[in-house]
């Protein structure tokens, strides 16, 4: 019975933020997705406590076994969050998604038109904007120095890390050409 | 009274320890991956971590079953019962998915990281439209993502076209219905 009320929890928030969403005209998905996780995230400590009573143990117990659910339950909610940013925003499901439209499949060109980097940074550009994470002013953009770029110069840490090549490194150099890609 | 408090020191133990060794594989497998990466970088790179972490809880399951064999106290750190190596199993594996998903963002370069890099380079000056759209072309962002589908068996190039094979079919068909369910356009 321990290891159910993390997945419950997850269920929870799968439903809440789907209702949630639906219920707000699907204009709000960050929201809902915010609001489902806490949703779920209150459900998990109230169904150690008062569903799964019957557990042996005192209190030292279950405070281990509440931990342990709420980091699962975090987790898998963490997991939900990015199925659905990568059903919105993720280049492989889109491209997937065009092929899988198209009966006799489609070539590099193809898929171009229906889906390409344009469209890619105008719609990504449109996000930072609308979040605040980028300022568009006399037509020129500027960063602001938001959670999300911390988080961007963390990953790029990682990845040196892990020794993977940053496929689009920007050197300081003026140079238009693409020698300047790694 | 005595015996009470055996069982309880005993059943403290079986709890906390899940949360401890839970962490204590994640670690361990976060570090192994680090290593292997730096040594040696796999060709299929969600495969390979999938396969770490599961590889190392699988052995924390063998140590937990022929350890307590040869030293019988060592029993006292490991839980009591099956729900509790289910309970570390499913700790492991919610770690797992998503780390895997942090990856493929990390791996793939988001444009939306690029773009943030990108402006955040040109320092206090900013920059302009044009010179941002010409460091993101389609060479850039789509190709490689292209390639990606066809290293991982999710579609094939018949002919200088490109269709889907089984695996792409159903990964496709997972998000168009979700899309469908939620209400939402096809996103990118």
């Amino acid at each position: 019975m321990q290891i159910i009320s993390p997945l419950l929890g997850l269920a929870i928030n799968i439903l809440s933020q789907l209702l949630i969403f639906r219920l707000t005209g699907g204009k709000r998905l960050l929201r809902s997705i915010y609001f489902g996780f806490v949703i779920g995230l209150v459900f998990v400590p109230v169904a150690d406590k008062h569903f799964f009573f019957l557990i042996e143990g005192n209190e030292y117990d279950r405070m281990g076994l509440l931990v342990t659910n709420i980091c699962i339950y975090a987790f898998l909610g963490y997991g939900y969050f990015h199925f659905i940013n990568l059903g919105q925003t993720g280049r492989r499901i889109r491209i997937l998604i065009e092929l899988h439209q198209s009966a006799n499949g489609l070539s590099m060109n193809d898929i171009s038109e229906k889906y390409n980097a344009q469209d890619m940074v105008k719609r990504r550009l449109g996000r930072l904007i609308q979040n605040k994470q980028v300022i568009y002013e006399n037509e020129r953009y500027y960063i602001k120095k938001s959670l999300m770029f911390y988080i961007t110069q963390a990953l790029v840490l990682v990845k040196n890390m892990l020794g993977l090549r940053n496929k689009m490194q920007i050197s300081n150099s003026k140079s238009s050409t693409s020698d300047q890609w790694r | 009274m005595l015996q009470e408090v055996h069982y309880s020191a005993s059943v403290n133990r079986g709890k906390m320890t899940i949360i401890c060794w839970g962490v204590i594989i994640t670690l361990i497998s976060l570090v192994v991956h680090v290593v292997i990466w730096r040594a040696y970088l796999p060709k299929r790179h969600t495969k390979a971590i999938f396969s770490i972490f599961i590889s190392t809880l699988l052995l924390f399951y063998l140590l937990a079953l022929l350890l307590p064999v040869f030293l019988p106290s060592i029993a006292y750190y490991f839980p009591k019962g099956i729900l509790g190596y289910m309970h570390i199993g499913l700790f492991v594996m919610a770690f797992t998915v998503a780390y895997i998903i942090t990856y493929s963002a990390i791996e793939a370069d988001s444009p939306s990281m690029v773009i943030l890099l990108t402006i955040a380079s040109a320092g206090p000056k900013g920059l302009d439209r044009r010179s941002l759209e010409s460091y993101m072309s389609d060479e850039v962002l789509l190709s490689p993502r292209v390639m990606d589908l066809l290293r991982d068996n999710m579609a094939h190039q018949v002919g200088g076209k490109y269709m889907l094979l089984p695996k792409g079919k159903f990964m496709a068909e997972i998000f168009i219905t979700f899309g469908k369910i939620l209400g939402v356009s096809k996103g990118g």
